[in-house]
């Protein structure tokens, strides 16, 4: 299959699925014990980095240009987060666990991993599909609720995220 | 309270158009009951300001909100929204009354005819020979006067008295609204044409008179002692070329380099014989331009540029309607030059003709409608219009979304695109109207004060040129030292950010368009204060 623009993320997706099943061998040398207690800690960090960064982006995108004719930018915010969700969960969420998971040997003594031990068995796992997951949720809701809400007197993009019902 | 204007000729048309735009502005506190006076019935100045009319009518029936409240802010109470600027007047009560007199047109009338030449007897055509050429006698009244004064005070008297019991010509509904105001109170009206062409002239005595005439039953003397007249005398201010251009079958045509003398001939006569005005205004310019380059003596070919002139005769009128109180004796002639010890300090905000009482207010106030209504116009007519027509752009915007999704009021359907297309004619008429008088006015000389407007801004741009230079109008500061304005290079984004920001608690109207043009202009006259530093 040819890789186009558009089904990139999902190609990057549906390959992480698939070797996620090497992370079989997480039983052999980590306890699964372990491995769950850091899935959870790194879950809450990864959900509380990414509200933060989305009440960064919010603001970032508030503050976006109108241009001529628009009377919005509500376009380009959109474009502009979408964008910055794909760099967050495909490449900055896996990346910083494997980083964190490499770095800081984090299943037990004896258990010291290689980068690539730490990517096959600590990384490409569903429970980082759970995180991704998560942390898109997170983002999204924090731009919302921050362009809506928080920064909605001053916002160039109101309702771009959490549209008006008509 | 409604203030009455008569145009009469082709000079008077144009002033009625630079009336219409100062009420459109939002310069008038009343409503105008306008009657345009041409027996050129195909006049192109009259036919145009007719035409504007029609879009006017169209603008104004769109009710805008009035007594409407922003929310609360910081737990204080609601703050009551600004009544509505801009497209308030009713002019001609929304176009009910013709603006335009409807004089019974009979082609090929010669001027002979009117006055019955032929059936005269001998000596007295030998008397008549004495005030008109053979040329005169034999002209086509399809056109006008063509710029003979004696013809014009004749033909057009009894034009208008054959009319003015006949309904729909315009006169009848004049006189008729006019009556009816004089018995609740004053009534002022005030009339505006050039004194040195043939309609003009003529027309600007004629007109008291003519009401004058009418009898007691239908204006008793009480009522008459409270008509107030004002009259702009428009002396020479433009040039046309020599020449017929072709129909030179219908008279003597008309010849510009004849205007001064003519022009003092009519004084002269006002002087021997006051037409009865209170206040007279008498306009001019110093250097006459060119506003036509073809010489038409009349006809839909007859469309000059518009000048600078027009606009301080639309002033005159908006200075006389504004005037505190006018007594039956009263007579006084305006006039004011911009020139300070031999300096000429051109056409600028700080030498347009304003009422030396309460002056610096009153330029400010002109100053400021005319700049927001021309913002108003430059960002709806170049930068908005088309995208609202043809992929309503609006219908994400904070502004739709908060004012109008919800409360049952939409920008969609063929009658409020009706409306918003009268609006962008209305703009751009308006715009082309300051270009052009940026070309009649807009010379600086070394002793200049700053221009009217930043007339590069009004010329034609693509798209990126009108966001660069919406909120870059004017020019600040003097001559020597200009500074931008605040927001001079990213105007179109504050206007927006406004416009979307501001929100009513309820729309108080019916209309979604008079919503969107009050939501518009408050967003740019809010701009404007801040960009232009206005206090």
């Amino acid at each position: 299959m040819k890789l186009t623009s558009r089904n990139k993320p999902g190609a990057a997706l549906a390959l992480l699925a698939t070797l996620s099943a090497a992370g079989c061998r997480a039983d052999v040398v980590i306890q699964q014990a372990d491995l769950k207690d850091w899935y959870v800690s790194r879950l809450f960090w990864s959900i509380l980095l990414s509200f933060v960064l989305g009440a960064v982006a919010a603001k970032l995108l508030c503050r976006l240009p109108i241009k001529a004719p628009l009377l919005d930018c509500i376009g380009a915010a959109r474009s502009r987060f979408t964008a910055w969700l794909l760099v967050l969960v495909l490449l900055i969420a896996p990346l910083a666990l494997w980083l964190d998971a490499w770095f800081r040997q984090p299943f037990g003594e004896g258990n010291v991993l290689d980068a690539l031990g730490v990517l096959s068995i600590a990384i490409l796992n569903w429970r980082t599909l759970v995180l991704m997951a998560l942390s898109a949720l997170a983002f999204y809701l924090s731009v919302a609720v921050f362009t809506r809400y928080v920064f909605g007197g001053t916002c160039n993009c109101k309702h771009a995220f959490i549209p008006k019902l008509r | 309270m409604t203030y009455y204007f008569v145009g009469v000729g082709g000079t008077g048309a144009r002033c009625l158009e630079a009336v219409v735009y100062l009420a459109a502005a939002g310069l008038f506190d009343g409503d105008l009951h306008v009657l345009l006076i041409d027996p050129d019935a195909n006049n192109g100045n009259s036919s145009f300001a007719e035409g504007l009319m029609g879009y006017y009518y169209l603008v104004q029936r769109e009710r805008q909100p009035r007594g409407a409240q922003f929310p609360p802010r910081m737990m204080l109470r609601a703050q009551t929204a600004p009544p509505p600027v801009i497209f308030q007047p009713h002019i001609n009560a929304g176009g009910q009354f013709p603006a335009r007199w409807n004089v019974q047109q009979r082609n090929n009338r010669r001027f002979s005819e009117v006055i019955e030449y032929a059936s005269r007897p001998a000596k007295l055509r030998n008397f008549l020979d004495l005030f008109y050429q053979s040329s005169d006698l034999g002209m086509d009244l399809e056109v006008g006067y063509q710029g003979r004064t004696n013809v014009g005070a004749v033909a057009l008297k009894q034009d208008l008295e054959e009319t003015r019991g006949i309904k729909q010509t315009g006169l009848y509904e004049f006189l008729a609204a006019l009556t009816t105001d004089l018995q609740n109170g004053e009534a002022r009206v005030f009339v505006a044409g050039s004194v040195f062409g043939g309609t003009g002239a003529a027309g600007i005595p004629t007109i008291p008179a003519l009401i004058k005439g009418l009898d007691a039953a239908a204006l008793p003397q009480n009522s008459r002692d409270k008509l107030r007249w004002g009259c702009a005398l428009m002396a020479p201010y433009f040039i046309f070329p020599r020449g017929a251009s072709g129909i030179a079958s219908l008279g003597p045509g008309t010849d510009s380099t004849k205007h001064p003398v003519a022009t003092q001939a009519a004084l002269l006569h006002y002087a021997h014989t006051p037409p009865g005005y209170q206040h007279a205004y008498l306009l001019g310019a110093p250097y006459r331009n060119q506003t036509n380059d073809r010489n038409h003596p009349g006809g839909d070919r007859q469309r000059n540029l518009p000048h600078y002139a027009e606009l301080v005769a639309a002033l005159a009128a908006w200075d006389f309607y504004s005037l505190p109180e006018i007594h039956s004796e009263e007579r006084k002639l305006h006039y004011a030059d911009s020139f300070d010890n031999e300096n000429d300090l051109g056409v600028s905000w700080e030498t347009l003709p304003v009422n030396i009482i309460g002056g610096h207010a009153r330029r400010a106030e002109v100053k400021q409608k005319l700049v927001s209504f021309a913002t108003f116009a430059y960002l709806y007519r170049n930068i908005l219009h088309n995208g609202f027509i043809s992929n309503r752009s609006y219908r994400d915007s904070g502004m739709y979304k908060e004012n109008f999704e919800g409360r049952g009021l939409r920008l969609e359907g063929q009658a409020q695109e009706q409306a918003l297309i009268a609006l962008d004619d209305f703009c751009g008429s308006y715009l082309e109207w300051l270009r052009a008088l940026g070309r009649t006015g807009g010379v600086a000389t070394p002793d200049s004060l700053p221009l009217l407007f930043n007339w590069e801004a009004l010329e034609p741009h693509d798209l990126r040129g009108y966001e660069q230079r919406v909120g870059n109008l004017i020019k600040l500061g003097t001559r020597q030292a200009q500074r931008p304005p605040r927001y001079g290079s990213n105007g179109y984004q504050k206007i927006m950010e406004k416009l979307n920001r501001t929100r009513l608690v309820s729309p108080e109207t019916q209309s979604a368009v008079g919503l969107f043009i009050y939501l518009l202009n408050h967003a740019v006259s809010e701009f404007c204060k801040e960009n232009y530093d206005w206090r």
